[in-house]
């Protein structure tokens, strides 16, 4: 059940990832960050190798007494396109489920748009929830 | 005039809106911003020009 499989991923912004992860309930001294891929370990203590042979790794990681109960070590490996993609293994999909990924991929659009509009200098005019979804307006002069 | 940005989240998904001009995706927020305020348009496509031109060139081809 430790056995690690890997998710489509279109985070190319490690830092909006990061707030993502916190938004989504992990606490941010829980976010491993890492120039180089890190190794995950199972509720057992255990390297893992379901992924890759030579060892299953990933930058950002929330190592597993952080993740809750039995579970694994949550990973995100940065892709050759230089996009995250979580790993997750089959004993977490319960927590970490598809709900809970589109969940993250929303707060991650959501910290892009943030960091864009700062980053061009826009103003916030209203954030509403319509319907489910965020609506977020920004002017520029 | 004061150009307003809307960007809608949700289900995974994120469009973006400038002054009427469209574009969905992720790259819609991180680029889209840029090239629209540019004036390029690249990853942002026009309301109303779907269809436009193709239309009028097949009536031409007929």
């Amino acid at each position: 059940m430790s056995e690690y499989a890997q998710y489509e991923g279109e985070y190319n912004d490690r830092e909006c990832l990061v707030n993502a992860l916190v938004e989504q309930g992990y606490a941010r001294e829980h976010i491993e960050v890492h120039e180089t891929p890190q190794q995950l370990i199972d509720f057992q203590g255990h390297a893992t190798h379901y992924l890759d042979p030579a060892g299953d790794k990933a930058e950002i990681i929330v190592r597993r007494r952080n993740v809750g109960g039995a579970a694994n070590d949550l990973g995100f490996k940065k892709q050759e396109n230089g996009k995250f993609a979580p790993i997750i293994s089959r004993y977490d999909t319960g927590k970490h489920n598809t709900k809970w990924l589109t969940g993250l991929k929303d707060k991650y659009h959501e910290q892009v748009a943030t960091k864009q509009a700062r980053r061009m200098g826009l103003k916030l005019k209203s954030r509403t929830v319509v319907n489910g979804k965020v609506v977020v307006r920004y002017l520029k002069a | 005039m004061a150009t307003e940005i809307v960007i809608t989240i949700g289900e995974g998904q994120v469009e973006v809106d400038i002054n009427g001009a469209q574009g969905k995706g992720c790259h819609a927020i991180q680029e889209g911003f840029a090239t629209a305020f540019a004036g390029k348009q690249t990853h942002v496509t026009r309301k109303r020009e779907f269809n436009a031109p193709s239309i009028e060139k097949k009536k031409l081809n007929q």
